[in-house]
């Protein structure tokens, strides 16, 4: 499955106004300009290009004549009256412009096209269209078209998130081409799903819920997996008869089954810090949801429960479900994460209580680069359950060569990172190190030869 | 982990090129204009003997106008931004300047007819050559062309005329002019209930187009 389901029928915005953007960045046909315009565009008619080119030639031909007296250069100034007033567009200037967009889809995964249709309505009779894109931030323009109704967009997304499409001003040039107006429309927000890492593994701990479910446990059960033979005990039925050891034993035995149990899991995103590692570019914060949801589409393919609680900002959490659904619902609840950055202060949120059902697995992703996170994972261990820290490391700090200083801070980086890894383990508390771009399931199968136990409460 | 493939360049030349629009090779069109634009500097320039920039301030007058000329005569492919300074803005403008600069530079001549003639017509044969070769590759129609030689050609005759000038000519010309003006903005003047009228007629609403 790799695309989000697409409720209901493309959103479409309006707006009518207009103006080009300062900071263009000029491409053939339209201009980029960086960051969203922040005063509106001039709401009437303005002279293009050619109009004050033709205009310019044609008085200072007229003045150049007053002046010397020389009444041929009049000669000049004519032929540019003349395309002035032979292009002038008259009664078919229209009166009214507006513009609206639809962009399909607006929920998509990282780097899935969007298309966006800008459409120009008016009366009268127009010209060409001239463009000016102002695309949000983490939106990569791949293509631009303009038609003679619009402009065609595709742009992508590479990261997760709520981005804004961005603003497009077109300027609608008369049928002459001597006049322009602007027109403005906000493309919009879309919702980018991350590509969840590939992981298959889903570890559980010592102790599950009584709910049937496709973990396989170390008790006796109803399930389909042979742990051994007892003796029979009258009324069992006989289809359970373990025939070898019966025969072996001259005694009836019947195989026993272990119980097959659904688990709990909750997904605790460290969202304290977001790091960008200067080798790679890669983001914490990507790559941390990244991973998450990788695990969560596992545990949720063993129809387990499994919940979502992310720390930094505003506190946000999703009490544990399960369903295709949940991932979505999951995913949707931390997608404006990133706008949290003004609201990440020094204290560390408390978790409430229904976010951590009892005996629930909980999988922290952290870059470990933050403090703060162990006195969250404190929180989750004072509440008894099996805890895992899944680092997703990211943020390394680049070092010069040749240069001591570096080297030495480095260092110590890399030593407060040991440091914290050391605390947590000290605590009982396994450290899975998951590099980003190669499967979780490299960094949770050690998990798989251990048991994973919680605290005494 | 997401696999982004680089985003290929922005290809907005998809656009609609108006009916009937020049297409030659860029190259091409370059070259002509600056050929154009050349010539008309050289022209604006004027012969030695003619009082023009090349008796005033020698012949590396008509060098430099041709260089500068050369320079200036294709369009920017980067349209000015508000942004930038003013001499980025200056040469973003480049080819206004070198129209009214041709314009200054003839009226420092004292020019024979065939002179004015081939500044006149080179003038107007380069504004008509950047509508046609400009990044917007504007449809210039063929009677608006005409229309705008014959009225340069038609003003030079009589302005090369024996006609006896005295005092009364200058104010004489300057309301021929100012009239000229207002006839060119009248021109230029937007219509309201024209407009109205010719959008229901293009929505297919005769009535409406004839109620307007």
């Amino acid at each position: 499955m790799n695309r989000a389901p697409h409720h209901g029928e493309p959103a479409t915005r309006s707006a009518a106004g207009a103006g080009p953007v300062a900071g263009a960045r000029p491409v053939v046909g339209a201009r980029l300009v960086d960051g969203l315009p922040s005063s509106p565009p001039p709401p009437h008619w303005r002279a293009g290009e050619q109009t004050l080119r033709l205009l310019t030639v044609a008085v200072a031909a007229a003045v150049a004549a007053l002046l010397t007296g020389h009444a041929w250069l009049l000669a000049l100034a004519a032929g540019p009256a003349v395309l002035l007033a032979l292009a002038a567009p008259g009664r078919t200037r229209p009166t009214e412009l507006s513009a609206d967009s639809t962009a399909e889809p607006r929920r998509c995964f990282e780097g899935e096209p969007v298309t966006v249709h800008v459409t120009v309505r008016h009366d009268g009779r127009t010209g060409r269209l001239d463009p000016t894109l102002a695309l949000g931030p983490g939106i990569t323009l791949d293509a631009l078209s303009v038609t003679a109704t619009g402009v065609d967009l595709v742009v992508h997304a590479d990261s997760w998130g709520r981005w804004q499409l961005g603003v497009i001003d077109v300027d609608v040039h008369d049928a002459g081409g001597l006049t322009r107006r602007t027109v403005r429309t906000d493309l919009g927000t879309v919702d980018v799903f991350p590509v969840p890492s590939a992981a298959r593994l889903a570890p559980i701990p010592v102790r599950l819920p009584e709910r049937i479910g496709e973990h396989t446990t170390a008790h006796e059960g109803t399930g389909t997996e042979v742990i051994g033979v007892r003796p029979h005990v009258p009324g069992e039925r006989q289809r359970r008869i373990h025939w070898p050891s019966t025969t072996r034993r001259d005694a009836v035995q019947i195989n026993q089954f272990t119980a097959e149990r659904a688990a709990d899991a909750v997904v605790l995103l460290d969202t304290l810090a977001d790091f960008r590692d200067a080798t790679t570019g890669l983001r914490s914060l990507d790559e941390t949801l990244r991973a998450a949801t990788g695990l969560t589409r596992s545990y949720l393919r063993r129809h387990d429960r499994i919940g979502l609680v992310a720390v930094g900002g505003t506190l946000r959490w999703l009490s544990a479900g399960s369903g295709d659904r949940q991932f979505y619902r999951m995913v949707e609840s931390v997608l404006e994460v990133r706008q949290d950055r003004p609201r990440r202060g020094a204290a560390v949120p408390r978790i409430p209580l229904p976010v951590l059902p009892g005996h629930a697995l909980v999988y922290a992703f952290t870059p470990l680069a933050d403090q703060r996170i162990l006195d969250v994972l404190g929180q989750v261990r004072e509440r008894g359950n099996p805890l895992v820290v899944v680092e997703v490391p990211a943020g390394e700090p680049a070092a010069r060569p040749d240069d001591e200083t570096d080297a030495l801070a480095l260092r110590l980086w890399h030593a407060e990172r040991e440091a914290m890894r050391s605390t947590l383990r000290g605590r009982g508390i396994p450290v899975a190190r998951h590099t980003p771009g190669e499967p979780l399931d490299l960094a949770l199968a050690p998990l798989l030869r251990r048991t994973i136990t919680g605290a005494t409460r | 982990m997401t696999s982004t493939t680089p985003a290929p360049p922005v290809d907005a030349t998809e656009a609609t090129p108006p009916p009937g629009a020049v297409r030659w090779s860029p190259r091409l069109e370059r070259a002509v204009l600056r050929g154009t634009g050349a010539a008309l500097a050289l022209a604006a320039v004027g012969l030695p003997g003619s009082g023009g920039a090349t008796d005033r301030f020698g012949p590396a007058a008509a060098v430099v106008a041709t260089g500068l000329a050369l320079w200036a005569a294709p369009p920017p492919d980067d349209p000015p931004s508000r942004t930038a300074t003013w001499p980025a803005r200056l040469a973003a403008s480049r080819t206004t300047l070198l129209g009214a600069g041709s314009v200054v530079l003839a009226a420092l001549c004292e020019p024979r007819v065939w002179q004015a003639l081939a500044v006149t017509v080179l003038l107007t044969a380069y504004l008509l050559l950047l509508d046609a070769f400009g990044p917007w590759r504007r449809t210039v129609r063929p009677a608006a062309a005409r229309a705008a030689v014959a009225a340069s050609l038609l003003v030079l005759p009589v302005a090369f005329a024996p006609t006896g000038a005295g005092e009364w000519s200058r104010p004489i010309a300057l309301l021929g002019v100012a009239a000229a003006a207002w006839g060119v903005g009248l021109g230029l003047r937007p219509s309201a209930s024209g407009a109205a009228a010719s959008g229901a007629a293009e929505d297919g609403n005769p009535e409406a187009a004839a109620r307007g």
